[in-house]
């Protein structure tokens, strides 16, 4: 080898000999955690569906987009549902419509059921009276992440069976239920 | 000069050949003693240790200042490798925990809060409190230098953090937007000096 370039080699790996150990380097971390307020608030739009005249034992739907549950709080949240008995708005003790939990009608009883915008095509969840986890039809539960966090959803409800004789299908009674709409901070 | 030989070449030849005749009685004994030479160099071994290394402030509000405690002394840094290093020190954003994606504190770099944005100092034993500044590359700005081995080996420092305005308002109490949990961390280097 040419002793010139026998020369600059050796010069090269001596000057990177001092720079290795100056870039040579070791981290430690501190981790800093802390709380902030929570505060838990969703709001419904609309918060009415006004179906108007229903016959016995017929299924009526809203759009799969028709409400909006928007999460107003700071913090993330799961959302719960519940229904209730429909009740005959001029006298509720006199007339009632039990709420289904089989997904069935029947005399006297009315059947509800979500489904969550964008989810499988007809997935629709059974409401019942027990404060249930809203699921998307793979058993994914709702969550809201963050204010501002949106999700839609359409109902369906199926009229209870006609009886006449039992009086459990009249006719020109205003009926009224609600559903219940929760949030937890997750 | 031809048919001269040089002095200088004559007194080489001779170095040769009074080497060549030393030689000569070693070879006629069929042993032979050679050398080896070994060289190595110390390998550096570079390791700083913090304690502790976490900051749980707990419940925080809004545009409100927190200390450690002890504010000056609170972790102590300590040099356990085998050669004399230089400390640099820096900060990074506080993210959500929750989701981190979706809502954090960036890292003040001028000592003001705002909204969203969050500031924090080093609180160090000679009094000074110097910002803790985000570098995307880099180690940060120089902590302690010459931080050497045995005694000597350690410095101690405490943290100071000022929390953002709040987001906002709801009964006039004032709430993030990210409620829940933050986290955010303090890199320390040390470099061989």
């Amino acid at each position: 080898m040419n002793r010139r370039i026998v020369s600059m080699a050796l010069t090269i790996i001596l000057a990177l000999i001092p720079c290795l150990s100056a870039l040579a380097a070791d981290n430690s971390t501190v981790t800093i955690t802390m709380l902030t307020d929570k505060y838990v608030e969703i709001t419904l739009e609309p918060a009415e569906w006004d179906i108007g005249d229903v016959e016995s034992n017929t299924p009526y739907v809203t759009n799969a987009t028709w409400c909006t549950i928007t999460n107003e709080g700071n913090c993330v949240v799961d959302i719960y549902i519940k229904g209730e008995d429909a009740v005959w708005v001029d006298n509720p003790s006199a007339y009632t419509w039990k709420l289904s939990s089989t997904e069935n009608n029947g005399k006297g009883v009315y059947a509800l059921w979500y489904h969550i915008a964008y989810d499988s095509a007809d997935s629709y969840t059974l409401i019942t009276t027990i404060d249930t986890h809203m699921k998307k039809a793979n058993g994914e539960v709702l969550q809201l992440i963050g204010n501002g966090a949106q999700k839609e959803f359409g109902l369906k409800l199926l009229t209870p069976l006609a009886d006449t004789e039992t009086g459990h299908f009249w006719g020109g009674r205003e009926m009224k239920t609600t559903i219940t709409i929760s949030a937890v901070a997750a | 000069m031809a048919g001269k030989m040089s002095p200088r070449i004559a007194s080489i030849a001779l170095v040769i050949i009074l080497v060549l005749i030393s030689s000569l009685p070693a070879l006629a004994e069929e042993s032979d003693g050679e050398t080896i030479t070994i060289t190595m160099t110390t390998k550096t071994v570079l390791e700083i240790e913090l304690n502790p290394t976490s900051w749980e402030i707990g419940q925080v509000g809004p545009n409100t200042e927190y200390k450690t405690n002890p504010e000056k002394t609170w972790c102590t840094m300590t040099n356990r490798g085998n050669c004399m290093v230089n400390t640099y020190i820096k900060g990074d954003d506080a993210v959500w925990t929750e989701s981190p994606s979706v809502y954090k504190w960036t890292l003040s770099d001028d000592g003001y809060n705002g909204t969203q944005i969050y500031v924090l100092w080093c609180l160090k034993e000679d009094g000074s409190s110097p910002l803790i500044k985000k570098y995307e590359d880099g180690i940060g700005d120089e902590f302690y230098s010459g931080l050497g081995m045995g005694e000597g080996n350690q410095k101690q420092f405490g943290l100071k953090l000022l929390t953002p305005p709040p987001d906002y308002t709801k009964g006039g109490i004032g709430y993030f937007s990210g409620g829940g949990e933050m986290e955010s961390h303090i890199i320390v280097s040390g470099v061989a000096v």
